[in-house]
């Protein structure tokens, strides 16, 4: 399903966030990714719907090319991804359900999207995006008055409303609590159970990562250090991942 | 014994700049002409224009000034509106955080420079030249105005938006015009809506001026009238147009209040 061959981003500055990352995800996978900060979890995210441009190697999704993909194939690869943010990235002073609607922004006419003139097969999808993170009764609530909490979820239903074939969520849970991170934790596992979308989620709490995956990869300087179940996944894996003893910050911690 | 550090010398700014700034404030005190003397010579000779100013026809101005008056509110609400929504697409072009294209984006940005380097009356004397004398030469110069105002107010406030909403839609496929419409648009309608009235301000006081050099509205009637000296009529066309621009800012400021 997504195929990276010796991937390795370096920023300009010289700084090299992935170096030579060779990985395959298969269809349906619920994939969790680990690492320090500044491992590189966020540019490998970035590389998949080529927000980030890979300085060498290749990246494909449903076996395109995403890295040598012209403007017209990226946006429609990039209409088949969809995507979650850490600081969740809705537009404030807009209601819900624009914001969820800006997930079928590429399969309408730039003058209808302007214009507002939404048809109702989109619309209907928006609802049924908010329904299924069960934030359907915000739908004409302005973003800002929601809690981070809710305005994640609302992040979750405009990346389903693109009717998504690949997930992916970068931090999902970084600027929440522990109660409400494992509630959108939950949704985008359900996503993943009932709707069959291939997901990967960038974590850095350990115990998250356990609770919630199935395959761990784990980064470190840019290097793919582990790749594995999430149940066979040791202390030793993690303190190596993370190139040190392990801290009760690494953990979320119990919700109740 | 405590150790005080010492004080720091003043900057070379200050020592230098601020006997300059002194020196060269009193070089054109003197420079300008600036003479007490003349001021008390010609007060002598004031009755010439203060007789007649405290003497105002109010009938005479209100009879041939108050269409005009309209005539240069009319060119100032045509001109800001035209000029406002012509800067907001090109704004979003002159501005970094949403035109990615150096190109095009040098190019928008030395056009709105351009424009803002011209003053207003210049720019109603080469429209007067080009569509003839009259109001359409007042609109067409403060749409230019306007336009120069909000392109440079607006450009700069789009450099300062949030870029995660962009970055999201985009990561959904979105054309680059639909994610800045429904990303980056948003964000700064306000301060849209708060320059506009601000220009819009601005417009109906450079509309007076504007009919100076013919073209339109009430400031010809002054210019008229001040060559002949007649300011009798003079006095109650400014009492008027005062007080329009007063209602027309208390308006601005309700509205303000009501929609921001």
């Amino acid at each position: 399903m997504i195929k990276f061959e010796n991937v390795s981003v370096t920023y300009p500055g010289g700084v090299k966030a992935l170096d030579n990352v060779s990985l395959e995800i298969n269809e349906g996978d619920f994939l969790i990714i680990v690492g320090m900060s500044g491992a590189g979890k966020s540019t490998l995210l970035r590389t998949v719907n080529n927000l980030v441009k890979p300085t060498e190697g290749e990246v494909f999704v449903d076996s395109r090319n995403v890295t040598k993909a012209n403007k017209k194939e990226l946006k429609k690869i990039r209409s088949d991804i969809g995507m979650i943010f850490q600081t969740f990235n809705l537009v404030n002073r807009s209601s819900v359900l624009k914001n969820v609607l800006t997930g079928r922004l590429s399969q309408v006419s730039t003058l209808r999207s302007i214009l507002g003139l939404w048809p109702n097969e989109d619309k209907q999808i928006a609802f049924e995006s908010l329904n299924q993170v069960e934030i359907l009764e915000k739908a004409y609530v302005r973003g800002s008055n929601l809690s981070g909490g809710q305005q994640q979820r609302v992040g979750i239903a405009r990346a389903l409303a693109q009717k998504p074939k690949v997930m992916l969520a970068d931090e999902p849970v970084a600027s929440l609590d522990p109660i409400t991170s494992r509630v959108v934790m939950k949704y985008l596992k359900e996503i993943n159970q009932e709707l069959g979308i291939t997901t990967i989620v960038n974590l850095h709490f350990l115990d998250l990562a356990k609770e919630f995956g199935e395959r761990l990869i784990g980064l470190k300087d840019g290097k793919l250090v582990y790749d594995g179940k999430v149940e066979d996944v040791s202390d030793e894996d993690f303190e190596n991942i993370y190139g040190r003893a392990l801290k009760a910050s690494d953990m979320l911690g119990e919700d109740d | 014994m405590i150790n005080v550090p010492k004080k720091p010398k003043p900057s070379l700014l200050t020592m230098l700049g601020f006997p300059f700034a002194i020196g060269f404030s009193i070089y054109s005190f003197f420079q300008i002409g600036f003479n007490l003397e003349d001021f008390r010579r010609n007060l002598q000779n004031r009755k010439i224009v203060t007789e007649p100013l405290f003497n105002p026809k109010w009938e005479w101005a209100i009879e041939n000034a108050s269409q005009a008056l309209v005539e240069t509110i009319q060119i100032a609400i045509l001109a800001s509106i035209l000029g406002c929504f012509i800067a907001l697409p090109l704004s979003f072009y002159a501005s970094r955080a949403t035109n990615q294209n150096s190109i095009t984006y040098f190019i928008y940005k030395s056009f709105l420079n351009f424009i803002r380097t011209i003053p207003d009356l210049f720019w109603a004397m080469l429209f007067t030249v080009a569509v003839g004398l009259g109001p359409f030469a007042g609109v067409l110069a403060l749409i230019m105005f306007s336009l120069a105002i909000m392109g440079k107010l607006l450009s700069e406030t789009i450099d300062s938006i949030d870029l995660g909403p962009l970055e999201a839609a985009k990561s959904s496929g979105a054309k680059h015009n639909q994610a800045v419409f429904s990303s980056a648009l948003p964000q700064i309608l306000p301060n849209f809506t708060a320059y506009f009235l601000y220009i819009f301000e601005l417009c109906i006081r450079a509309s007076v001026i504007l009919g100076l050099v013919g073209a339109g509205g009430v400031g010809r009637i002054i210019e008229t009238q001040r060559i002949f000296l007649r300011f009798d009529r003079i006095t109650p066309i400014i009492v008027l147009i005062l007080l329009a621009v007063i209602a027309i800012e208390q308006f601005s400021v309700w509205l303000r209040r009501k929609i921001l």
